[in-house]
């Protein structure tokens, strides 16, 4: 218990974005995490509740509708109660398609329901004025999307089956290449809602952020204890890909008044407390050295 | 003076928005012949009431930024 208190003791990260502070807290974080499936699972229950079945009958009869208008199938919307499915498509000369709660697109609805409502708000004042508003535009304009394509997606699959293609060759190809449409959903989201992609992020920091630090003591002991640094260390803590890192290093070591020497950069012993400085900072080395003229 | 008028087209908008979807609901309901047909209220109603918090909210954002300038304008004054 101890050392995750340690693990937790840090100053939190910020993420900037669009000139915007991004900075979330753990409990919202793990409430997106748990929450999102949670009520998303429950929503779907709700809506496959023989007593919410009115959905059902919106979706049969505007597919329907559609079906009559551009097809002229005369299909018809039959309401036949039974113990499992209270609606299908009865189509002439072919034999009946029945209606589940899976048909009427809910299912991926109730997905991103769950996950615009508990993706978690900036604690930054000004970046979470307007998020109830940015949610809300979310939540409706992907609600519709995935209705709209729904309706499309059975228009084409019964109007396939209308002119002769088996319904086990059409119904799931057809029903998974609509999926794609979530993809351009999560898209949509990061421009209203992009807390939920920089939350994401934000986990992945707040999980290497003690790493860093304790990157950070080792140097710091290190260079306390002797004049040198192993330059591996310096790069991970540099952020600096090793292919720029072998280039760039001999010019960064110069600028800040330290040598190289194999595999190590050494530091003057009047530069020490001033590397122990800079290196503690949030950004180390990012503040300009002092060129001697 | 543009700017309010645009806020005043989105108000009314957004007011005309939340009244359609009151009227589809009455609309639907007797249309329906399933069973459960009337829970399609006790649904959507709910939902619109919610919209219509989150629509006077969003009034009250758009209003708030206008009254922090005032106060800035009065104070150089």
């Amino acid at each position: 218990m101890q050392k995750f208190k340690g693990l937790t003791n840090f100053k939190k990260p910020i993420i900037e974005f669009d000139e915007k502070k991004y900075i979330f807290s753990i409990r919202s974080l793990i409430l997106l995490a748990v929450g999102a499936p949670i009520s998303a699972y429950l929503i779907y229950l709700f809506f496959d509740w023989e007593a919410q079945y009115w959905l059902h009958e919106i979706v049969v009869k505007q597919t329907v509708y559609f079906l009559n208008l551009l097809f002229n199938m005369n299909a018809e919307a039959i309401y036949d109660p039974g113990p499992l499915y209270h609606w299908k498509f009865e189509i002439p000369g072919k034999s009946s398609i029945f209606f589940e709660t899976f048909c009427t697109g809910v299912q991926a609805i109730v997905i991103f329901i769950g996950v615009i409502v508990f993706t978690p708000h900036s604690q930054d004042r000004d970046t979470k004025r307007d998020v109830i508003w940015r949610k809300t535009k979310a939540l409706i304009i992907s609600s519709i999307i995935f209705y709209v394509v729904n309706i499309i997606r059975m228009l084409v699959q019964i109007g396939l089956y209308n002119i002769g293609y088996a319904w086990v060759d059409i119904h799931f190809s057809i029903s998974a290449a609509s999926s794609f449409i979530a993809a351009i959903i999560v898209l949509l989201m990061h421009r209203w809602i992009p807390e939920f992609i920089i939350s994401i992020i934000y986990v992945g920091t707040l999980v290497s952020e003690p790493i860093k630090q304790k990157r950070k003591e080792t140097v710091k002991e290190t260079v306390s204890e002797s004049n040198k640094v192993e330059l591996k260390l310096m790069r991970k803590i540099l952020r600096m890909e090793k292919k720029t890192f072998s280039e760039d290093i001999s010019s960064w070591s110069k600028d800040f008044g330290y040598s190289i020497e194999d595999v190590y950069l050494i530091i003057p012993a009047d530069k020490k407390s001033d590397f122990i400085e800079q290196l503690m900072q949030d950004k180390p080395f990012k503040k300009t050295p002092n060129v001697k003229k | 003076m543009k700017q309010i008028i645009k806020k005043k087209i989105l108000i009314w908008l957004l007011l005309s928005i939340n009244l359609l979807f009151a009227f589809i609901i009455g609309y639907t309901i007797p249309l329906l012949t399933s069973a459960s047909a009337n829970n399609l209220g006790f649904i959507m109603i709910p939902l619109l009431i919610i919209l219509n918090y989150i629509i006077i909210d969003r009034f009250h954002y758009q209003i708030k930024p206008r009254k922090d300038n005032e106060v800035k304008f009065n104070a150089e004054i």
